[in-house]
Parts: C-alpha cells; structure tokens; sequence
C-alpha cells in the first residue's frame, strides 16, 4: 500500500500566539542585544539560562502538573522551541531531558522515577544525556556491546558509548544497554538512568572539529546500577527507544540550524542590490515555510497521540538538507563580500554542519526508513 | 483530506483512468479535441464547479490534483478559472472550454467593446469559442468568437497546445466586473501548482512500481539501497510539494495568495525537476522510450513549472519583500506572513 504523502494541514492555535509574544518579550530581555549565534541544540548551554526558562513553565510544557509541567499542548511547545532555536538562545542544557528524556520516563518509567526526575527536569535544574552509539556500533544500534549483568538488587555494567552530548556537564544518562547476557540484536536491551557521577563511571571529552567540546566517551567498569533504575520493562529497550523518534526527528531544530546565516544574508542583501541574492532568499524563505508546516503537520500528529516515525524522518531528512543548504548557497550568492557577524556566522554554520545529517539518525538511516515506508524493502 | 475533497477526487479518478491513454494523449498533441474526456467532465459539472455558489473555491480546485495525476490533456485549469472570474462578475456561463489569455497595454482592446490583435500561448486555443482575456491594468473581457481567429498551432515541450490565436477582424469583447488581473494570475498559477503537485506524486508511484518489477541482478531493483536511497529523496519532495500545493489551495479565499503562491510555485516547480530526474533514473532506459507512460508527466511537469512565473520570479518576489522588511523581521514573516507585493510580476 503506498503511504499517504498528503499530509493534513495543520495550524498553530490562536493562544499560541500570546504565548510567541511572552517568550519574544522574555528573550530579549536575557539575551544579550545585537550578534546572536546559531542555535544549534547539540551546542551552546548556559545553566542559569535553563533555570531561567524553567520559572517560564517553558520545559515540560506538555506534561502532568504533578510532575511538575505544565499541561499545555504540543503546539505551545513548539511556539516555545521554534522562538529559543531562532533567537538564538543557549538551549543546550536542557534540550535533550525536554524533548526526550522526560517524555521517555512520563511513558515507561515508575512513579517513583516520575517524581524524582521530572520536576527538576521541568525546573531547567536536571540534565541528561541520551547513551546510544558505542565505539562499534553507530547506525547499526542493534548491535550494541555495553552489558548491564544481573547481579543481586541491581546490575553491574561494563562498557562504554561514544558522541554523548553534554556527559561533561549533565547529571544523568538514560542508556541502552544489553541486560541478556549473550543476546543479539534487538532483543535483551533494556534502558536504564545512570548517574554520571557514579563510581565507576568515567567521562572523557572529545574535542571535535569546531575545537569545541560538547560530545564525549563515557566508560562504565562495573558501575552498578540499583534496579529501581531501570525504565520500563528488561529487554523491551529497543521498542522503548524507537517509540521515541517522533519526537527527536520531527522538530524545528531539524530545519533551524544555520538559520541565523539567513537572517544575515538579508541583512546583507538589503545594502547589495544583488537579484541573484534576492532570488536566492526567496528560494530558501519557501523552503523553510514549507518545512515549518510539515513539522507543525506532525507536531499535530503527536498532540493527537499517534506515533509519526516515518513523517519524523522525512522532517529530519529534509530539514538537515536544507540547513546544510544555507550556508553554501549564501557564500556563493556574497560573491566573497562576506565580513563581519556575516562571516562569523557562515564559518560557524560550516564547522557544525557536517554533524546536521549524522546526529539523531544518518541520512542513510533515514531514506531507509523511508523506503521501507514505500514498500522497497 | 475533507469529504467534499475525497468524493470529487474518487470520481474523477474514476473518469480519468476510464478516458486517459496513450492514444488518446497522443491524438491531442497531433490536434484532436478529447470530446469524449471532456464531455464525461462537463456532465459531472466539476469543470464548471468554480461557477457555483454550493462548492466552496478550494474544493472546486481540488480536482486539478487529479487532472496532473492522470496528465489529463483538457482546459479544465483555465475553465476552472474562468468560471471564478464569470460568476464574480455576475454572468452566466455556458458549459463549454475556456481559455485564459493575458495582454499587456499594448495589446489592449481599442473599442470599448470588441478586440482586434494576436494572442500567444492559449492553452487548448484551437478548440475554442469562448476566452477570457485578462489585461495588465485589471480590466477582463469576455470573448465569445474565439474559433473566428486564425490559428498558430503551437506546442509546449509536454505536446500540449498553447496556440497563437490572430484576430484580424474585430470580435465582441464583452467586459466583466469586479475584477483584479493580480488575483487572476495567481488562480492561473495556483492551477499549475496543483496540477504539478498531482503529477509529482504519479512520478513517484510509477517509479516505486517499476523498482518492484524490475528485476536485475537477481532481484528487483527495490532491493538495492542505491535505488531506495533516491527514492526516499524523492518522497522527501513529494511530501513538501503536496504540502505547498495544500496551503496554497486553502489560501485561494485569503489575503495571503501572493504569499503562499509564491512559496507553492517556487517550491513545487523545485521538487518538479528534482522528482523527474530521479524518476527517470530509476527507470533507466525504458522511461525513455516513447512508448512508457513516464514522459507524459515528465513532458507536463517541465511545462508548467514554466508556465505563470517559474521558480526564479516568484522567488525573487518572495525575496524582495522579506529583504525590505528588514533582516530584524524575517522571523516575524516566517511565523506569521503577510501578503507579499505582486506589483511587478507581469506573464
């Protein structure tokens, strides 16, 4: 059967608006005024920025007020997340425990996990990391090593994963780990919360080629997990981690990225006089448009509680293409006129760009996915 | 999809694959008028459907998808728009085709009202009585002696006709109210988006079926990632194409057309090209050939990507006026459009 490609139009309520007005008024009164940066959430944090949203009731918006959010609907969500990544903001922090952490534990984790997790995630005060890729095993996540072994009251796990943002600074990691000692593939893996202090647990940062330090290598000899630990059911992880992709793949910071370097191309382009130039942004303000509503399309998917994994790649697929597109259309159409915050931004947006169609699942991840949507395979 | 939306396009789909071949395609390009296609259309009264009141306009425009799924060779686009055009100026229409021409000032009518002058690129202009002249300065006139013209036959590159029509003798020239050649232009653009959008997506369907069937080295072609890999690409495009196409089809009521006309042409006209070529890849040589169905779509899509502003000039639209509103209110603009000026976008 060949999936249905039309999607439902979908807008963004009336109340939402108000809302875009309090976080426009909130942002540029602690953001610092003029030079804005890229807003890429795999870097730039800032701590008291986090907590400051937190008092906003702007993380967690779309959970329990028991646990501390907020009840409000995904598309206040999303009028919170697209307004911080096109500011700008440092949403580092947080981002990861918002966006997945804490709807993972809302899903399958305990009572007690609930209670003790989210009102400190939704405060901007409690930060995690998501443990997937290992040294052996990035795409293929199936084939993951790292062994939590049953042992009396809890595990002990041994181990390491690899590209895990924000491990120096963050407080917790929900990791997939194998909990069947001896099984293969998909089967035997379970999620579990660690402490990035724990003992036994040792963080190495690793630079990357923008000189920065937001990834790193986090090894595990024989740290020991207590049971109550553990998020859903043992062995059920790799459906736990899947049921999660619609919400990593399908937001606006899939399409944002390098969406600063737009704002100063037409800044560039008012005082250049270029057709190519106008041409160029007119190209690039219907992709993003279009982009936005198929990301919004989907944000209605979830508020409606179905489980968008196919729409969420193609968001994703698309978005990384067109963030990656930005910069290298834009210094061709400055003809090398580039300077100042233009330039900064344009190199900025480079040295990160390569990660855009890697991080949360490769392109050719994607496209499989996608295929397999189309029926060829 | 709402119910009105579904039931036209079920029933169209219906008449569509029941009166579009090979032969029939080829018949009209060689300068045959479909009488059968077109008279099964006039009786479901969807050719006419822009005309009544009961059907809202983004419903009436709905089956122009299905005209560009089926690369259907009839006028429905300009009748659909014509029939816009009569019923905002409080005239009756007649259930015949009819043509959708734009003049400049120098090819304006002399007399109040008849019309003496040459017409190019009227599509289907051979097989018409009737047409809508639309000229640069907002005023529209209907003509009703269309076939007393000398006729050009011309083509696009899809076989369409896109005739040149010269009236050497003056013909009534009736004129019509209430009009605005701005919001003419974009119903004639918005056609070409949903008829792109349609076809698109048939490019698509045709290709995943041949990479099931098409078997090499063993096993169909699908089972190769190289192949799935460009074809995920292209459902890429064809997902933001319906879209485009979908915003701007509900927009046709709204003060925002300029805008999400802009966006639909520009962006629907890009995953055009992008969908064909990997279409054409996938089917390697057989979709080449005369014989495959491929290039009947193909043929029309490269048309009308062209055709009432191609990708450039609707970009360039789009880029001036978020350039002039400043770099401080893009995100504004993205978040909450206006509508963009069309001063100067002239066909």
């Amino acid at each position: 059967m060949f999936p249905d490609l039309a999607w439902p139009s979908a807008s963004l309520p009336a109340e939402a608006g108000l809302l875009r007005k309090e976080v426009r008024a909130f942002l540029q009164q602690v953001l610092p005024a003029g030079y804005r940066p890229n807003s890429d959430f795999g870097s730039g944090g800032d701590a008291a920025f986090s907590r400051q949203l937190g008092q906003q009731g702007w993380i967690g918006m779309t959970w329990p007020k028991k646990y501390g959010g907020h009840e409000r609907s995904f598309f206040e969500r999303y009028v919170v997340t697209e307004e911080l990544l096109a500011a700008g903001a440092p949403v580092g922090h947080h981002w990861i425990a918002d966006r997945q952490s804490g709807p993972l534990l809302l899903k399958f984790g305990t009572e007690k996990q609930r209670a003790t997790y989210l009102p400190g995630i939704a405060a901007g005060e409690i930060f995690f990391s998501i443990g997937m890729s290992e040294p052996d095993s990035g795409s293929d996540l199936a084939s993951i090593r790292s062994l939590a072994r049953p042992v009396e009251a809890g595990y002990l796990l041994n181990g390491r994963k690899l590209w895990t943002s924000g491990a120096d600074h963050n407080h917790y990691m929900i990791a997939l780990v194998r909990t069947e000692p001896g099984s293969e593939r998909h089967a035997g893996l379970s999620q579990v919360i660690l402490d990035l202090k724990a003992e036994g647990l040792s963080v190495r940062p690793i630079r990357s080629m923008t000189g920065q330090y937001h990834f790193n290598e986090v090894v595990f000899e024989d740290v020991f997990i207590p049971q109550e630990q553990l998020v859903g059911k043992p062995g059920n992880g790799w459906h736990q981690v899947t049921s999660e992709l619609g919400y990593e793949r399908s937001g606006p910071e899939r399409f944002l990225s390098t969406f600063r370097v737009l704002v100063e191309l037409v800044g560039c382009a008012s005082e250049a006089h270029s057709d190519r130039m106008l041409i160029l942004i007119g190209r690039l303000v219907a992709h993003l448009m279009t982009l936005r509503r198929m990301s919004i399309s989907v944000a209605a998917m979830l508020e409606a509680g179905n489980n968008p994994v196919i729409e969420a790649a193609l968001v994703k697929e698309l978005g990384n293409n067109f963030e990656k597109t930005i910069p290298e259309l834009a210094r061709l159409a400055l003809e090398g006129r580039a300077s100042g915050q233009m330039q900064a931004t344009l190199e900025d947006a480079l040295l990160h760009m390569p990660s855009f169609t890697i991080r949360g699942g490769t392109r050719e991840i994607l496209r499989g996915i996608i295929a397999r949507s189309l029926g060829l395979r | 999809m709402t119910t009105a939306d579904s039931l036209i396009a079920d029933t169209l789909d219906r008449i569509l694959t029941a009166h579009v071949d090979r032969t029939q395609l080829d018949a009209v390009a060689d300068g045959r008028w479909p009488t059968e296609l077109w008279n099964a259309l006039a009786e479901t009264g969807l050719a006419f459907a822009t005309h009544h009141e009961d059907l809202p306009l983004e419903d009436a425009y709905a089956s122009l998808t299905m005209v560009g799924r089926h690369a259907a060779p009839v006028p429905l686009a300009e009748t659909l728009v014509a029939g816009e055009l009569l019923r905002r100026a409080g005239m009756e229409m007649e259930p015949l085709p009819f043509g959708l021409a734009f003049i400049d000032e120098s090819a304006m009518p002399q007399q109040a009202d008849t019309f003496t002058g040459v017409l190019q690129d009227i599509a289907f202009g051979r097989h018409l009585q009737r047409l809508i002249l639309v000229a640069s300065d907002g005023r529209h006139w209907l003509l009703s002696e269309v076939d007393k013209a000398t006729v050009e036959g011309c083509i696009n590159i899809a076989g369409e006709p896109r005739d040149r029509l010269v009236f050497s003798q003056p013909v009534k020239a009736l004129p019509l109210s209430g009009q605005s050649t701005a919001r003419t232009f974009m119903l004639a653009a918005l056609t070409r988006v949903l008829m792109m959008a349609g076809a698109i997506e048939s490019v698509l369907r045709m290709s995943v079926q041949y990479a099931l069937e098409r078997v090499q080295f063993g096993r169909p072609i699908a089972r190769f990632q190289a192949i799935q890999q460009q074809l995920a690409a292209s459902a890429g495009e064809v997902v933001a194409a319906l879209q485009a196409a979908q915003t701007a089809r509900l927009a046709v009521n709204s003060s925002l057309l300029p805008t999400e006309i802009a966006i639909a042409k520009a962006r629907v006209g890009e995953a055009a090209g992008i969908v064909s070529e990997i279409g054409h890849q996938v089917h390697g040589a057989i979709g080449f050939t005369y014989e495959h169905m491929l290039h009947y779509r193909v043929r029309r899509l490269w048309a009308w990507r062209d055709e009432l502003g191609h990708e450039a000039q609707w970009q360039r639209l789009l880029g001036r006026f978020v350039v002039a509103k400043g770099a401080d209110s893009l995100w504004q603009f993205i978040t909450s459009p206006e509508p963009i000026d069309l001063e100067d976008l002239h066909p």
